[in-house]
């Protein structure tokens, strides 16, 4: 599933457009390397500028939810949603291509090729 | 240490289910209700701090409040957000404004009218920011804050090995309260069987899990401890906050003990001289973890500390007292801060606890992301 970009700011054009070449990048800060969570615009040390490094893809599962209460017709329930750590570092969210049932924290976890708007993992096993 | 400030007036607007009025109508009946009740005229009030739901729209609550209440001249008029931390933060700056002489009598103020007649959840499905990338939740379908704090409280238990009887243990304790509360919405007793059978919203949680949202609003009126001269004052004795990292951090959930402790340490007094407890639980995991994190039991004890009837009628720790966000109502930061007021004026009927000198209320917004506590009490001393 597709859901527009919405670009409020360099920091999220790039990201997203990223994504919508099949890429997700993640945030480290220019002068010093530091990986960067995605909710830093600028590093710890005071450095402003971000880079964007590839991530590997690769990530454990840290929390999940199963939605019973549908909020919007384009995600019908149940309907699972992640925070996920990916290798490198960051948290995100994400959506998670797994039986609710099956999933345990730590539980190890691929990218599915990203499409514009939307990050997709899945169990390696 | 002399109080910082006191309350000097308490008013809520009616509380409803239904649609009564439009946020800033009810905003207006409650703020009325508040400066009667503190024995002043609306020419009285110097300053006016406005809070609302983080969710609500802009606009919902605009300073023309102040010409709707046909207040005079202001020295101090502004929204505070602070997002669930927002009404806490509002008394606490006026606090420091009557306690420094720039304002005698500064209303805070909040209102909410999000519940629909048709019991749509359209105004509660607002998707909250965790990633940092704005716009990122919404599109990956992370809709309303029940979701949100979902992950959130699957993090918590599986650190803290809670598991689903732990938060309804939670639940039936802010149940047993609201029963001794007329103005609760959900008095009828929970067992345990009633909270398992309750519909799940979001895994881990049920609907018993969840804040009854109502359309209302309340306001309190704080006023230099000496200009109170009607009714005893409830006074103010510290103020703290914590805002320790974003959502997706491990620090994030930390800023609750910093919160608290820091106005421990404001009000000049340990935690174990907490008498009283009336804290910001949307959602029931918030109440346990609030325990764990701030000392009042240890990690992994918060669901026996809470069926031990340590916080439920008659307990030593009588926490939630008025049935907290869970059965009382959900008037954000204003349900602990209302019941703190009850209380210390010993105007709370059945459920009246006996000491009511270190009540400590607590504020939480965000995905337990931003936290505020204050130490209130009815005596000039905690």
């Amino acid at each position: 599933m597709t859901a527009p970009l919405l670009a409020h700011s360099s920091y999220e054009e790039a990201f997203q457009s990223f994504l919508a070449r099949g890429e997700l990048r993640h945030p480290c800060c220019r002068a010093c390397g530091a990986v960067l969570g995605y909710a830093a615009r600028c590093c710890p040390q005071g450095h402003a500028q971000v880079a964007w490094k590839s991530a590997s893809g690769g990530a454990t599962l840290v929390s999940w939810t199963v939605y019973h209460q549908a909020y919007d017709a384009r995600f019908p329930v149940p309907f699972v949603v992640g925070e996920v750590r990916l290798d490198e570092g960051p948290s995100v969210i994400a959506g998670l291509d797994a039986q609710a049932a099956s999933l345990t924290a730590g539980q190890r976890l691929r990218l599915r090729t990203p499409v514009a708007g939307r990050l997709i993992f899945e169990p390696t096993e | 240490m002399p109080a910082l400030a006191a309350i000097s007036g308490l008013g809520l607007s009616e509380l409803s289910r239904e649609q009564v009025g439009t946020a800033r109508d009810l905003a207006i009946d409650a703020v009325l209700a508040a400066v009667s009740d503190a024995g002043l005229k609306p020419g009285d009030v110097d300053g006016l701090l406005i809070t609302k739901s983080p969710s609500a729209a802009a606009g919902t609550l605009p300073l023309h409040l102040r010409n709707d209440l046909s207040l005079g001249a202001l020295r101090v008029l502004a929204a505070v957000e602070g997002e669930g931390t927002s009404v806490l933060q509002a008394v606490q700056h006026a606090a420091l404004l009557v306690r420094n002489g720039m304002a005698r009598h500064v209303v805070c103020v909040f209102s909410d009218a999000r519940v629909q007649a048709s019991g749509s959840a359209a105004g509660y499905a607002k998707a909250m920011e965790l990633t940092g990338i704005s716009g990122w939740e919404a599109q990956q379908g992370l809709l309303g804050a029940t979701g949100a704090y979902a992950l959130a409280a699957r993090r918590l238990m599986l650190a803290r090995e809670w598991n689903e009887r732990d938060l309804g243990a939670y639940a039936i304790a802010c149940r047993a309260w609201a029963a001794l509360n007329p103005q609760a919405f959900l008095r009828t007793p929970l067992t345990l069987d009633d909270y398992l059978r309750s519909r799940t919203i979001a895994e881990p949680l049920r609907l018993f899990d969840c804040a009854f949202a109502v359309n209302g609003a309340a306001a309190v009126v704080v006023s230099a401890a000496s200009h109170v001269s009607t009714r005893p004052p409830v006074f103010i004795h510290g103020a703290g906050q914590g805002h320790t990292g974003p959502a997706l951090s491990a620090d994030a959930a930390s800023g609750v003990a910093m919160a608290v402790h820091g106005a421990l340490q404001h009000a000049g007094i340990a935690l174990e001289e907490v008498r009283m407890v009336q804290a910001y639980d949307a959602f029931s995991f918030v109440g346990l973890h609030l325990l764990e994190a701030c000392g009042f039991c240890a990690h992994g004890e918060a669901g026996d500390f809470v069926r031990s009837g340590a916080t439920s009628p008659g307990g030593h720790l009588p926490f939630n007292t008025g049935g907290g966000h869970l059965s009382g109502f959900y008037l954000q930061g204003m349900t602990p801060l209302c019941e703190a007021v009850v209380q210390a004026r010993k105007q709370a009927g059945e459920r009246q606890a006996d000491a009511t000198n270190a009540i400590l209320v607590t504020g939480t917004g965000g995905c337990l992301e931003y936290h505020a506590a204050m130490v209130l009490g009815s005596e000039e001393r905690p």
